[in-house]
């Protein structure tokens, strides 16, 4: 348990560091680091559920941060990218890509294969859960943002 | 509507091809940049927009009312995350297709944006700082490895910002890679922090490019499968070059960690 708070509380850090660095604007800063702060929460839960599954844990994660972001950048009307990408900076799997890469300088094949295939899952759990959430919002929203491009040519 | 010059229509597709150069050098999406150029165009009154855009390179062909064609490319060289001119770039895209103010108006607006001001580097640097002392407890490092990963994170930071346009992307990656892992080792055998692994993680973390990596996700998800796959190999490329970095430290420099 403190462990898990830990794991949140430098996540969020981690991800105003990395908005900062991005530039955010400050008033989407708020947003951005709350984005961050769910993807640690949801990384926790659902590792504790999963039993440490990690292709499962990062697609839950994925599937609330695109989730998050999708919504938000709608109600505070901003690009939806200026929310997901911060978001996104806790689940990337340096860790294992750091142990896969020690572990092949030191030629201990297990734990590399290990450590290589658990990098791939990451990568791939977090795009099938990109992929579910834009792709249905992409389906939902389309409506939305047609009328409004048609409005602004109307104008003219 | 109808009554621009060709020289007018030249300026307006050399805007539009001007805000969606900052917008992909700042990491947006090949979708956002394709649509601001069309947007723009259209509300110039262009009869028919063909855009085409790859990571390093716009091409644009304008049809205009009067029958005759525009073109224009633009090369894009840097290539980075900065969120707030993403977000000023659409804003200001937005502002053009209200308003539509006369060429000669727009060819002035869209002019380079000033050079980082003290504020923002300052910013960036305390950005980095923040991000990969934090990180280092992120994946399970004491405060001693944050505070070390901290230090070698804004040194990692100041290589990677120094002239982006004079030296290879990936051969300064692999430098600062290699650099980092040599320091955090170094760092170990001092005695100022305690995991060398946790202090090089929070290092990586700011070179690992997980963030392109989701753009260029979402990049082949819209339907610009050029693009995405280009971006993809590129992140892919960076990354073996970050292993090999820090795989030569450990190999020339791991045995001081005992």
């Amino acid at each position: 348990m403190k462990d898990a708070i830990v794991l949140c509380i430098s996540g969020f850090l981690a991800t105003i560091g990395f908005s900062v660095l991005f530039l955010t604007k400050v008033r989407r800063l708020p947003f951005a680091a709350l984005g961050g702060l769910l993807a640690c929460i949801v990384y926790v839960l659902f590792d504790y559920i999963s039993g440490g599954n990690s292709f499962v844990t990062n697609l839950a994660a994925g599937v609330a941060i695109t989730l998050y972001s999708e919504v938000f950048a709608r109600i505070i009307k901003a690009p939806v990218t200026v929310l997901l990408l911060p978001a996104l900076v806790p689940l990337v799997p340096g860790g294992m890509l750091y142990y896969a890469m020690s572990h092949l300088v030191i030629w201990n094949r297990d734990l590399f294969i290990y450590y290589a295939v658990e990098t791939a899952k990451t990568g791939i759990g977090i795009a099938v859960g990109l992929m579910i959430v834009s792709l249905s919002a992409h389906l939902i929203f389309r409506g939305t943002t047609k009328k409004q491009k048609k409005l602004v040519i109307d104008k003219k | 509507l109808n009554s621009y010059t060709r020289e007018q229509a030249e300026l307006v597709v050399s805007s539009a091809l001007d805000i969606a150069g900052v917008m992909l050098e700042s990491g947006a999406e090949i979708r956002r940049v394709e649509d601001t150029i069309e947007r723009i165009c259209k509300a110039y009154g262009a009869e028919k927009v063909d855009v085409f855009s790859i990571t390093s390179l716009i091409i644009t062909t304008v049809q205009m009312p009067d029958g005759y064609h525009v073109t224009q490319s633009r090369r894009v060289y840097a290539s980075g995350n900065q969120l707030s001119r993403i977000e000023d770039m659409n804003a200001l895209s937005r502002r053009i297709c209200q308003e539509v103010m006369p060429p000669e108006e727009l060819a002035s607006l869209t002019l380079a944006p000033p050079s980082p001001s003290r504020k923002t580097v300052l910013a960036r640097l305390f950005g980095a700082v923040l991000a990969s002392g934090s990180f280092a407890v992120f994946f399970g490092g004491n405060l001693a490895d944050a505070v070390c990963a901290a230090m070698i994170g804004a040194l990692v930071h100041l290589i990677a910002r120094s002239d982006p346009r004079g030296f290879n992307m990936l051969a300064k990656t692999f430098i600062s890679a290699l650099m980092a892992g040599a320091l955090a080792i170094l760092a170990v055998y001092v005695g100022l922090g305690t995991n060398a692994d946790k202090i090089m993680i929070g290092t990586i973390m700011l070179l690992v490019p997980g963030l392109a990596f989701g753009v260029s996700l979402r990049d082949m998800l819209c339907g610009d499968i050029m693009a995405g796959s280009l971006r993809l190999i590129q992140t892919g490329l960076i990354a073996i070059v970050i292993a090999g970095g820090y795989g030569l430290a450990l190999i020339t420099m791991g045995g001081l960690l005992g």
